[in-house]
């Protein structure tokens, strides 16, 4: 028998393997095709204090091995989450993570508040939203907000917190160190990377938007130098992404130094392909002599 | 809604740049589909991570089959018309929620270019429900027509138009509702609020129709096209606003549409 199970601040996950947020709704559509008791965690869509409209039509796009999407973190706001998506989440007797957003600090401050007696088991900081006291940009990319916005929300919270980072920066392990200072219990990353495609006969852009972010395949093999970058800089635990789809990929990012990973894109064309991976991570571990799955993180030479 | 791999047991152009293809699907699938469902079809290569939405044209129950008839415009549909019978492919469906069945004495069925394919299906379940009903369909062309004699036959009367004239009407199956059919004595029972209006098309056609029928006070059901991503109704990204109660929210294309009331969207 391998090891599959990984801890991350303190919470128990029994495999590595776990949605993207936004890609996997709160899971109840998705709960057709898979059990969801199968996976580490159930990562759900952006959940902001009031519902968010989101980005006007064209949303979505496809790019070479990849995807472009402007949701804008279209949500129906905590109160419709906790009345119908997790409780029905909880059936599944699986790690809840919620991802959290907002336009200001003191509405990521409420979210986790609001947060604080309910059943979930970690929140995710999606700090690549818009700030609008700040004129639109991303809290992401400046390293003073990520930490105000990291320890603010701790304050606030009784579960772990992750960072999660955007990679749309110049030094990821600066914006990484800021979320550990700000008292950040695990980073995930990495989020899409802002993108554009053109329609060249109607010379317009594609998405409602203009641009969008950059997800799937085409952005692994930034996501690992990334993930491998911050797992040097940081004591935090991480969970890696961008562009997994199959078990080798999930590997990949564990050698690089994330302790789990999350599948986002793939499962567009394969709902199914997280079991995929949780059994060929398996398969992989028994064919090359590893028991633990931990000792990925350690393997690199 | 099933995920399923399919066998191509047919696969040939219909008219220029316009393809048919069979394919052997699991039978629960088939039994599910309704009018206005849609495939979710992967495409067979790791560089095109969306699935492509294709209407369900047809099913043959007998011999465990679903037709779907598309236009090639970009990478994916090239890659279907590639497809040898024998080959297979992976799909999901039924996706999202048909047509709505009021069957009432009359139907009127709009479709332009390849909305045209899942009111062939439509077309046929009408008749079956009510053998009675008296269906007329006004379909537009670019320019060579095709289904047109299975329409012929599904049908109580046809109306054939194309953009560039070469077959029936010219103009697109709008125009023809318009400036043709509200005007001629043979469509006076036709255009009356106790016909039901189902279309199928761009956008812009649709947008036109669902004026048309809110000017001759007709109930119209049209199905819309978004570009989509996971066509579950998980990831947000085909939004259509609809209106609720003096404003407008978003809903999904792909899992509460394709098919909404004329009436309800916001154009
Ligand atoms: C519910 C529904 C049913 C449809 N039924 C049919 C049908 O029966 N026959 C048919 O020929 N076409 C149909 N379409 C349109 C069809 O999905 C597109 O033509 C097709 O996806 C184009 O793919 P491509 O790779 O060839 O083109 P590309 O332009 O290379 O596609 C790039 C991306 O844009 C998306 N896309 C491009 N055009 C459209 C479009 N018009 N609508 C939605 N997404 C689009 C593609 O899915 C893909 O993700 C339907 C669309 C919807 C939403
Ligand atoms: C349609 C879509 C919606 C997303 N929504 C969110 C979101 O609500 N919150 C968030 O933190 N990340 C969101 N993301 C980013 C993903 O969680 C993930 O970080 C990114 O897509 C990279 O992983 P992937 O290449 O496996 O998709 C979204 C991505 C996509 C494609």
């Amino acid at each position: 028998m391998v090891n599959l199970s990984v801890e991350i601040a303190g919470v128990k996950l029994k495999n590595p393997v776990m949605p993207a947020s936004g890609t996997f709704g709160s899971g109840m559509m998705y709960s057709q095709f898979i059990d969801l008791s199968k996976l580490g965690a159930v990562v759900v869509k952006g959940v902001s204090l009031a519902p968010w409209d989101g980005n006007p039509a064209c949303r979505v796009a496809e790019a070479t091995s990849g995807m472009l999407n402007s949701i804008g973190l279209q949500n129906p706001g905590a109160e419709a989450f906790l009345d119908t998506d997790l409780p029905f989440l909880k059936r599944f007797g699986t790690k809840v993570i919620v991802n959290i957003c907002g336009h200001s600090i003191e509405e990521y401050e409420a979210v986790a508040q609001r947060f604080k007696a309910e059943p979930v088991d970690m929140l995710e900081l999606n700090i690549s939203c818009p700030n609008v006291a700040q004129g639109g940009i991303a809290f992401g990319t400046d390293a003073k907000l990520v930490e105000k916005c990291v320890s603010a929300v701790k304050l606030k919270s009784r579960q772990p917190v992750i960072a999660k980072l955007s990679p749309n920066v110049t030094d990821i392990t600066e914006i990484a160190r800021a979320a550990e200072a700000g008292g950040a219990d695990a980073i995930s990353l990495v989020n899409t990377l802002l993108g554009m495609k053109i329609d060249i006969k109607k010379r317009a852009p594609v998405l409602g938007n203009a641009y969008g972010g950059l997800s799937g395949p085409a952005i692994m093999p930034v996501a690992v130098r990334m993930t491998h970058q911050v797992s040097r800089a940081v004591k935090l635990p991480i969970i890696g992404m961008g562009g997994i789809a199959s078990a080798e990929d999930a590997v990949e990012f564990m050698m690089a130094g994330a302790t789990a990973i999350a599948v986002g894109t793939a499962n567009f064309k394969n709902p199914k392909v997280m079991i995929d991976i949780i059994k060929g991570i398996e398969d992989f571990m028994k064919e090359t002599g590893v028991d633990d799955v931990n000792d990925f993180r350690k393997m690199l030479s | 809604m099933r995920m399923f791999s399919a066998e191509v047991f047919a696969n040939k152009p219909v008219a220029n740049g316009v393809w048919e293809m069979r394919i052997q699907a699991p039978a629960d699938v088939l039994a599910e589909s309704s009018p206005g469902q849609f495939l979710h079809v992967s495409v067979g290569d790791e560089r095109h991570v969306l699935p492509r939405p294709l209407s369900i044209c047809r099913i043959d129950k007998g011999a465990g089959r679903i037709r779907l008839v598309y236009r090639v415009v970009g990478a994916g549909t090239a890659y279907f018309a590639k497809m040898k019978p024998g080959e297979s492919l992976k799909a999901m469906g039924p996706c999202g929620n048909g047509f709505f069945l009021e069957v009432g004495e009359k139907a009127l069925l709009v479709g332009g270019g390849v909305g045209i394919p899942p009111l062939l299906f439509l077309a046929e379940k009408l008749k079956e429900e009510n053998p009675g009903a008296f269906i007329t369909a006004v379909l537009g062309y670019r320019s060579t027509s095709f289904l047109k004699e299975e329409f012929t036959k599904a049908c109580d009367e046809v109306f054939i138009c194309s953009d560039d004239g070469s077959e029936g009407f010219l103009g697109n199956s709008a125009d023809f509702l318009q400036f043709k059919l509200a005007g001629s004595s043979r469509a006076k029972g036709i255009i009356s609020q106790e016909t039901v209006m189902f279309s199928c098309g761009p956008r812009e056609m649709l947008k036109r129709i669902a004026g048309f029928a809110m000017l001759q006070q007709m109930p119209c059901q049209v199905s819309v096209e978004e570009r989509m991503a996971c066509g579950a109704g998980v990831c947000l990204g085909c939004p259509v606003k609809v209106k609720s109660g003096d404003g407008w929210k978003n809903m999904r294309v792909c899992k509460d549409g394709p098919v909404f009331q004329a009436g309800e969207i916001i154009w």
